[in-house]
């Protein structure tokens, strides 16, 4: 029976392997790769390296920012701020510099008034112990609101005054490969190994499960909340640097429907709304899912109005599985649990 | 029983009743033939009153489809009629401000309304105390009287005995037996239960030196507004200490403060005789006091995550590397819950399983060694055989003994008077928030456990 129950979720692939990957990211990577396949022999563009390329500068900024959420759906929370935090992070960066503060430091008051944010909705999420959808949307909404009121509404050029060194981070090439997608692969590795190998991010997975639980085994969940919002914020706010040295302007309206796509991700991914379920690396096969989706009806000419609904279709399809899933694995629990 | 009453489907075989074949493919219909289940955990919706719960789902309307406030009202009293003062719960009362046994006597009511001919309780007591238990056997009675069968499943052999007159004994998904109740003992129930002669249900207890044993646990003095009031006792280094009293007499609350999970008012804690200040839970752990809650599933499990990670959840320092940001160490992990799983003799076909794939028994013992884990010195669990098998029970009891004798100080707090008096060395009794008594070896009985617990004072 040991066997059998390993088994039933995983094929004969190998045992190290195995126990990285969890069913449904082998079954993201199953879908990517036959994706992949499907577009490039009905479009001879899709695998050149220029159109690789601007896929994934393309991806880079929201898988930063994916990693954030991934962190607060799995606490069982939500952050629906993201979007607004990274543009309040790019405008307050902007600002200052065509107020004449050096564009370094300006990025650093930018990440900083980021993880202000960020540490608002963790106090009132974990401290008060406010409902996180709501939360963030007030959050989300005092952030985009102080970003019209810097701006007023009107996106701050910086294109022409931006010192060389910060526009190479946005548009340049290391051997080929755009810096911004380095920063964002380092990130992503780091956010991925952090969360399955570090005792202290394992709490998140906890807290998410059973909150309850999680307390009284000794987890100060307070603390977990709060830090998985500022982190979501943190890279929220380095998302919004970037965001500006890659098109050379702070728009206020940036990232409109981040926390959408984001959330999207998340879930096909295999987080899980109840908490205690997901992965990093589940949410970034996501984002590539939906990016190649985008990046597909570009390429086969078809209008880019069906992204949103195809995304969506993409969406219910994923947590309806995921759903069927989970009924068939609690029935053969019975039934193990009887044996 | 989930079969019965359309819960799950059936593989295999049929159901008679009154001779006739039937399968019930939902819970509805089993209810319409007349068959009411009432499970072991109460599915109300807290938000709503008594009556619109019974009648959930079969609102009295008028003709426009409204709700018809009166009838409902009316048809509710006349069946809460049925139970007696002062436990029924008024029809116009929400279900969140009842206590378990009036909630169950809604669960109840609500299969009464149904017309039904059989009545399926699902362990009715795990939550309820004695003086409720009382209640419900009562009703229970009267519902025989009025001719309708009960079917009634528990793990609590006392009870099946007092209300029972044909027993079904099931182990592992088979019948093993269907006896009367008036031909058996207590005794040959149980060995059935197990498969094997228990020769010792409870361990023996370990012969008491007062006067030589280190007082581990001292608490002065302690109070918490509303809950309990000065609270004064001793944990000696191996003694297994009782908590006894009725659900809500405080002694789940006092534990809890003890542990830094409730705030206290007043009084103070000593441990190895230091006064020591633990305000939050992570700082009672670090003294070596650790919790086992009552209630599994709400406070216990992490669901949906493996046998692993619910076992090193407390410990999670102790697998990992403390230079390098907590880095975890995955073949510790492994092996230190193999050990603790292998020790605790848990019942597994991998760690790797996720918990809610276990029964609760396992589960329980995944929890024990959770805290075990942790090498604690003072071990407190609260009601720690709540819905286990027979057989992991005294399991659990001879394990509780052994820590004992390796000198862990241990507190229960149960509501199974025999359980408290077979294992316990020493037991305190709470009243309304007050220490009632302490009882002590050959004092322990259970009349003078009840009485003390229900304020009755000695003369």
């Amino acid at each position: 029976m040991v066997e059998n129950n390993e088994r039933n979720s995983f094929g004969k692939v190998g045992k190290g392997f195995r126990s990285f990957l969890k069913f449904r990211e082998a079954m993201l990577i199953f879908i990517v790769i036959g994706f992949v396949l499907i577009i490039s022999i009905m479009s001879p563009n899709f695998l050149t390296a220029d159109n690789i390329r601007s896929l994934l500068v393309g991806l880079a900024l929201d898988a930063i920012m994916v990693i954030g959420m991934a962190y607060a759906i799995i606490t069982a929370g939500l952050d629906l701020s993201i979007g607004s935090v990274l543009a309040l992070s790019g405008v307050v960066t902007g600002k200052l510099f065509v107020m004449g503060v050096n564009i370094w430091l300006a990025a650093l008051i930018g990440i900083i008034v980021a993880v202000l944010c960020g540490a608002l909705s963790g106090f009132l999420i974990g401290k008060v112990g406010l409902n996180s959808f709501i939360t963030t949307l007030g959050v989300s909404g005092i952030a985009r609101g102080i970003c019209f009121v810097i701006t007023e509404g009107t996106p701050i050029p910086l294109i022409n005054k931006l010192p060389e060194s910060f526009k190479f981070i946005g548009g340049g090439k290391l051997k080929g490969i755009p810096l911004i997608v380095i920063i964002a692969f380092v990130i992503l590795i780091v956010g991925d190994l952090l969360l399955r190998r570090s005792a202290s991010m394992r709490k998140i997975y906890y807290t998410g499960s059973n909150e309850k639980a999680a307390m009284l085994s000794g987890i100060n969940v307070v603390k977990v909340k709060f830090g998985v919002y500022i982190i979501s914020a943190l890279l929220a706010g380095i998302a919004g640097v970037l965001a500006d040295a890659r098109f050379g302007v702070a728009t206020p309206i940036i990232g409109g429907e981040t926390a959408m796509t984001l959330i999207s991700a998340a879930v096909i991914g295999g987080c899980s709304f109840s908490g205690g379920e997901g992965s990093v690396f589940g949410a970034i096969l996501g984002i590539f899912l939906l990016s190649l989706v985008t990046n597909a009806l570009i390429l086969l000419n078809i209008s880019i109005y069906w992204q949103q609904l195809v995304t969506g279709i993409i969406l219910v399809l994923a947590i309806t599985l995921d759903h069927v899933r989970n009924k068939r694995m609690e029935q053969s629990m019975l039934r193990l649990r009887k044996i | 029983m989930n079969i019965i009453s359309g819960v799950f489907l059936p593989d295999d075989g049929s159901i008679l009743f009154n001779d006739e074949e039937t399968i019930f493919k939902n819970p509805n219909e089993s209810q319409m033939k007349g068959i009411g289940f009432v499970h072991q955990e109460i599915s109300l919706c807290e938000h709503m009153s008594v009556a619109e719960n019974i009648f959930m789902g079969r609102m009295p309307v008028n003709k426009l489809g409204m709700i018809n406030k009166k009838v409902l009202i009316k048809k509710s009293e006349e069946i809460l009629k049925l139970f007696r003062e002062p436990s029924r719960p008024k029809s116009n009362k929400k279900i969140g401000e009842l206590s378990i046994s009036q909630k169950q006597i809604v669960e109840i009511a609500r299969a009464i309304s149904l017309d039904c001919k059989v009545i399926i309780l699902d362990e009715p007591t795990s939550s309820l105390t004695e003086s409720e238990t009382e209640v419900l056997f009562e009703i229970i009675r009267n519902l025989k009287d009025k001719d309708i069968s009960i079917i009634y499943i528990s793990h609590r052999l006392s009870e099946i005995f007092q209300l029972c007159e044909k027993i079904t004994i099931m182990k592992d998904g088979e019948v093993i037996d269907t006896v009367n109740a008036r031909d058996v003992s207590e005794n040959e129930v149980v060995n059935k239960m197990v498969g094997r002669d228990i020769k010792n249900f409870f361990p023996e207890k370990t012969a008491m030196g007062d006067k030589e044993r280190k007082v581990l646990l001292r608490v002065e003095n302690l109070s918490r507004d509303g809950y309990f009031k000065d609270i004064d006792f001793e944990l000696y280094q191996g003694e297994i200490l009782g908590f006894s009293g009725l659900t809500g007499s405080g002694r789940s609350e006092v534990a809890k403060a003890i542990c830094g999970i409730d705030k206290i008012s007043s009084g103070s804690i000593f441990i190895n005789d230091n006064k020591v200040k633990i305000d939050s839970y992570p700082k009672s752990m670090k003294n070596g006091l650790v919790y086992l809650t009552e209630n599994r599933k709400e406070e216990g499990l992490f669901q949906g995550l493996d046998i692993k990670r619910n076992l090193t959840v407390s410990g999670i320092e102790k697998v990992s590397n403390k230079h390098l940001l907590l880095w975890l160490n995955a073949r510790k992990e492994i092996s230190a819950s193999k050990k603790m799983v292998k020790d605790l003799d848990i019942k597994i076909s991998s760690i790797n399983q996720k918990i809610n794939s276990l029964s609760g028994g396992n589960q329980q013992k995944v929890i024990v060694a959770r805290w075990l884990f942790v090498d604690p010195k003072i071990i407190i669990l609260d009601e720690p055989t709540k819905g286990i098998d027979v057989k992991t029970k005294s399991e659990i009891y001879s394990l509780i003994r052994n820590l004992a004798d390796n000198g862990i100080g241990t507190i229960i707090i149960s509501s199974d008077l025999p359980e408290i008096i077979g294992l316990c060395d020493r037991i305190i009794v709470m009243h309304e928030g007050i220490i009632a008594g302490a009882l002590t070896s050959e004092d322990i009985n259970e009349v003078k456990i009840v009485s003390l617990a229900s304020g009755i004072k000695e003369k």
